[in-house]
């Protein structure tokens, strides 16, 4: 399941969720990421492009159960504005095993880091930038090299 | 009329379009031309190696024929989730 929204979610509520539908499964692995005071942030604002966003983010899915054994997935992701120390994504992934667990739930972190469609802006003090792809997450990427695509 | 969309820095520039093409305008490259003679800065941020042209949705490293029925969307680098 993947889920684009502009209001504010409780990561906390997807894992239940995300649990009871995945009770058969013997892993689940999941992954919040927050949006980040770097001295002074105000706020982050997200945009994407309705509809080709999502199906990017499929394709990533579709690559992730090519890799590993699945039981299910689940991916959360806000845009627009948020706040420091708000749910910016939420990814979960069920196996039932927890290697394939971990590695479809870090792959898939990998991929919306680098390769999804969404355009970050941030404002400190007033002042709002381009937030610019990182060497790191471009890094972490290439650890999946050897994925099937 | 073809549709425009812009993104990431390209939102700087311009606002969503909806414009009747040109004769000349029949791909990327002479969209791209096009709209880097209306508007003051685009070439440059198009030229950038990040940049990503979708037509109807689909990125291609290849050329694709553009119409009045499509609609083309300007990625500037992605900042990913």
């Amino acid at each position: 399941m993947i889920r684009i929204t502009e209001t504010a979610f409780d990561p906390a509520s997807e894992l239940s969720a995300f649990h009871e539908l995945s009770s058969a499964a013997g892993a689940i692995v999941s992954f919040t990421g927050l949006v980040r005071d770097d001295g002074g942030t105000e706020s982050l604002t997200l945009t994407h492009y309705a509809g080709f966003t999502e199906t990017q983010i499929e394709g990533f899915v579709k690559q992730a159960e090519m890799n590993w054994a699945l039981d299910g997935c689940r991916i959360v992701h806000r845009v627009g504005e948020m706040m420091t120390g708000e749910a910016i994504v939420f990814v979960a992934t069920a196996s039932a095993h927890r290697r394939a667990a971990f590695e479809a739930c870090d792959f898939l972190m990998d991929k919306l880091k680098s390769e999804a469609p969404f355009w970050k802006q941030e404002t400190t003090a007033g002042r709002t930038k381009w937030i610019e792809p990182r060497l790191e997450d471009k890094a972490d990427l290439k650890r999946w090299d050897n994925a099937r695509n | 009329m073809a549709v425009i969309l812009f993104f990431g820095r390209f939102s700087d520039l311009s606002s969503r379009l909806e414009v009747k093409l040109p004769a000349t305008v029949t791909d990327k490259a002479s969209l791209t031309a096009y709209l880097s003679e209306k508007i003051e800065g685009f070439g440059e941020l198009a030229a950038l190696p990040d940049t990503r042209i979708s037509v109807n949705m689909l990125v291609s490293m290849a050329e694709v024929s553009i119409g009045n029925e499509d609609e083309i969307a300007y990625m500037s680098a992605l900042s990913g989730g």
